[in-house]
């Protein structure tokens, strides 16, 4: 006769299911918040880098980053500035690296192979004038190229981009400023 | 208001997104035809950076992103990348640690050979006195090789191959001078400076009972007072 065994799920069970609920709870929450700041984590990131392959890294990069402490932020409704700050920090260094890899090519490159100073078309053409903005954003201060962006993505207001880095309006408003300025000085 | 004031106002006002100019510099511009070219030009200008700004700033979000970060958030998160397991940080802590004590343990004591009358400590040994020789040996003096020690001592007064060392100070290297010329002559004093106490003689020396002929001593009664 075979003996039957009652056996009770036992506390480390029992904690590893209410961590298993904590854990698909906060999945679920943290993926409402993908749906919302996903786009603005690229386009900070596209900002920054200006290609679209490095910018969806990175953008990937930072979000499963801040999936991964999601847990520890204590003010869920911070979230995007968050995001933001991860994104854009990952992003320059991506930045950073990628230029130190450009730098260390265009030592070594033949000169044949270096691209063709711009001819007076190309400077009329609007490409040109993007590229020359592009270049203008990289010479300005993080801060300064951060608040920028941030106010020229649709959809944010000043005020939303004052709460998201956690700066005053005032100071916004003086960083766009000279942001513009140093950027319209460049391009003259 | 000048031209140049004129259009660093309109530049100010541009930068900052003012949908109208700052009466004066509107003044101005109306009567000044430079100043409204100059206008034109620049308002032109922070046109297109808006417009370049908003383009670069909105790009088109890849239809992948979403979908590949909810891929990957059952991953595991990498390793930490660390040049060296803990064990070896345990390794070389215990190198360094071991290293340091062998070295303190291994210092020499920085004791003089004399007497504590004339023990020296170590600054004076950059300017040697003539008849002094500079610091080679320290030989530490213990109250166990009181014999070994007044040995040495001998040695060193008698001129031997093992003469001793001291480190002086430099305002007692000519007192110390003195004291070395002086050595050879009065051996048996420094001998008896530089021997080691016995190690009773701090016991309470024992006191004869006092008796003078024909006196009686008795002792104090000790009820009275």
């Amino acid at each position: 006769m075979r003996e039957l065994v009652l056996t009770q799920p036992g506390r480390a069970l029992e904690e590893e299911m209410v961590r298993e609920t904590e854990r698909s709870g906060s999945r679920r929450e943290f993926e409402v918040r993908l749906h919302e700041c996903g786009p603005v984590a690229y386009r900070v990131a596209q900002g920054v880098l200006r290609n679209r392959a490095d910018a969806e890294d990175v953008a990937q990069e930072a979000l499963l980053r801040a999936y991964r402490k999601f847990d520890r932020l204590r003010d869920p409704t911070r979230f995007r500035a968050w995001l933001v700050r991860i994104v854009f920090r990952l992003a320059l260094d991506r930045l950073r690296s990628r230029k130190r890899r450009e730098s260390r090519e265009t030592t070594w490159a033949l000169p044949e192979r270096r691209p063709a100073p711009p001819t007076a078309e190309d400077l009329a053409s609007s490409t040109e004038l993007r590229a020359r903005l592009e270049r203008a954003m990289d010479e300005l201060p993080e801060k300064l190229r951060l608040v920028l962006l941030l106010t020229a993505m649709q959809g944010y207001t000043l005020e939303e981009v004052s709460g998201m880095l956690g700066i005053p309006m005032g100071t916004v408003k003086s960083r766009l400023f000279f942001a513009r300025k140093q950027l319209a000085e460049k391009l003259r | 208001m000048n031209c140049q004031q004129s259009q660093k106002g309109i530049l100010d006002a541009l930068a900052a997104g003012e949908a109208k100019l700052p009466g004066a510099v509107a003044a101005h511009q109306q009567d000044c035809a430079a100043c409204q070219a100059y206008f034109e030009s620049q308002a032109r200008l922070f046109r297109q950076l808006e417009e370049g700004l908003t383009a670069i700033a909105n790009e088109e979000v890849p239809a992948s992103l979403l979908p590949r970060v909810r891929a990957r958030l059952d991953e595991k998160p990498p390793q930490r990348y660390s040049w060296m397991p803990g064990w070896g940080l345990a390794a070389i802590a215990a190198v360094i640690l071991g290293v340091s004590l062998g070295f303190v343990l291994h210092q020499p004591k920085h004791h003089a050979v004399l007497p504590e009358n004339v023990s020296m400590a170590a600054r004076g040994a950059e300017n040697p006195v003539p008849g002094v020789r500079p610091p080679r040996k320290v030989v530490t003096p213990s109250l166990n090789h009181g014999h070994e020690h007044r040995r040495a001592f001998l040695a060193a007064a008698n001129g031997s191959e093992t003469v001793p060392e001291v480190i002086v100070l430099p305002e007692e290297q000519a007192a110390f001078a003195k004291f070395v010329r002086q050595l050879r002559e009065q051996q048996e004093v420094i001998l008896a400076v530089a021997h080691a106490a016995p190690a009773n003689d701090d016991l309470p020396a024992e006191i004869a009972s006092l008796e003078i002929e024909g006196l009686e001593m008795k002792p104090l009664d000790p009820g009275w007072e």
